[in-house]
């Protein structure tokens, strides 16, 4: 062996290599899957506060169009029942 | 060297790709890295379930925040380095839940007989008697030693994984091989050296 067998700073004069602990492929391959799985789920939780607005803003809508039906609607009928009342009240010649 | 830089330009290009959005270059990505990645979450934190999360935490912040970081010059050395702040900030989570841990500051590698190789793979006990003797060297010197050997990365890349300057990398690895030198195996280590031939870098 070399004096200088033990060199500062040399790599190439190390007298032995290391290996790693094999990982399979199978052990990366299921690695990756659950990181994809853990994207994909990443992403679909990235449109939830979009898709609550979007939510909050058609409830909002439904709710204004559904209260604007139900007060026409309840209007008419109350004309509807004016018109009744005045005709059993006033007779058909006077309606005119 | 020229291979190494291949493989960066490869590795930068992936990466690229991936902060575009494309996930068959995250993919092609983790698969080149995952295997020295792994080892290294393995060596510092001692436990396949944790490595296995370490690595899988590490890829996908990276992919929730790849559009966020800056551009990188050297893609597996940033791996490595992310990996480490990860697995020390995982172990400060535990300090500060009043969990018992072994380590902290500094995480502690343990070199086993088996990943040591030498011309002649049947001599377990010389593989035995280096593991010991890389064993003996103190917590930041068996890092270096680790990511120079195991990782073969260079001083400037070591430096940005362990986040000391060229320096440092450079006393702490003189220092290491020192004690290597100066250490009572070396005489049992040079004697058996003679019956088989260094397997080459």
């Amino acid at each position: 062996m070399p004096d200088n067998f033990w060199e500062e700073n040399s790599g190439e004069n190390f007298p032995f290599q290391f290996r790693h602990k094999p990982s399979t492929e199978a052990h990366r391959n299921a690695n990756w899957s659950s990181i994809e799985n853990r994207i994909t789920g990443q992403q679909l939780r990235s449109i939830y506060p979009m898709l609550k607005h979007i939510l909050i803003a058609a409830s909002f809508f439904l709710l204004v169009a559904l209260t604007y039906f139900f007060v026409n609607q309840n209007v008419n009928q109350n004309l509807h029942s004016t018109e009744q009342y005045a005709i059993v009240q006033t007779g058909f010649g006077e309606m005119k | 060297m020229l291979q190494d830089s291949h493989n960066n330009e490869q590795l930068l290009q992936w990466w690229r790709a991936a902060r575009e959005g494309d996930v068959h270059a995250f993919k092609a990505l983790h698969h080149h890295l995952f295997e020295g990645l792994y080892a290294y979450a393995l060596k510092l934190l001692d436990d396949e379930t944790l490595s296995n999360e370490a690595v899988q935490d590490l890829f996908v912040k990276l992919w929730v925040k790849k559009k966020s970081l800056h551009s990188i010059q050297q893609v597996k050395p940033y791996f490595y380095a992310a990996l480490r702040k990860q697995i020390l900030n995982y172990f400060r989570d535990l300090k500060l839940k009043n969990i018992k841990i072994q380590f902290f500051q500094q995480p502690n590698i343990e070199f086993s007989p088996e990943e040591i190789i030498v011309k002649k793979e049947s001599d377990f006990i010389l593989q035995q008697k280096i593991s010991i003797l890389l064993n003996q060297l103190p917590k930041r010197q068996k890092e270096v030693i680790y990511l120079r050997y195991f990782e073969n990365m260079d001083n400037q890349q070591i430096a940005e994984i362990m986040g000391i300057n060229y320096q440092s990398v450079s006393n702490l690895t003189q220092k290491a091989l020192h004690k290597l030198r100066d250490a009572k195996m070396l005489s049992t280590l040079i004697s058996l050296s003679f019956l088989f031939q260094f397997v080459k870098n």
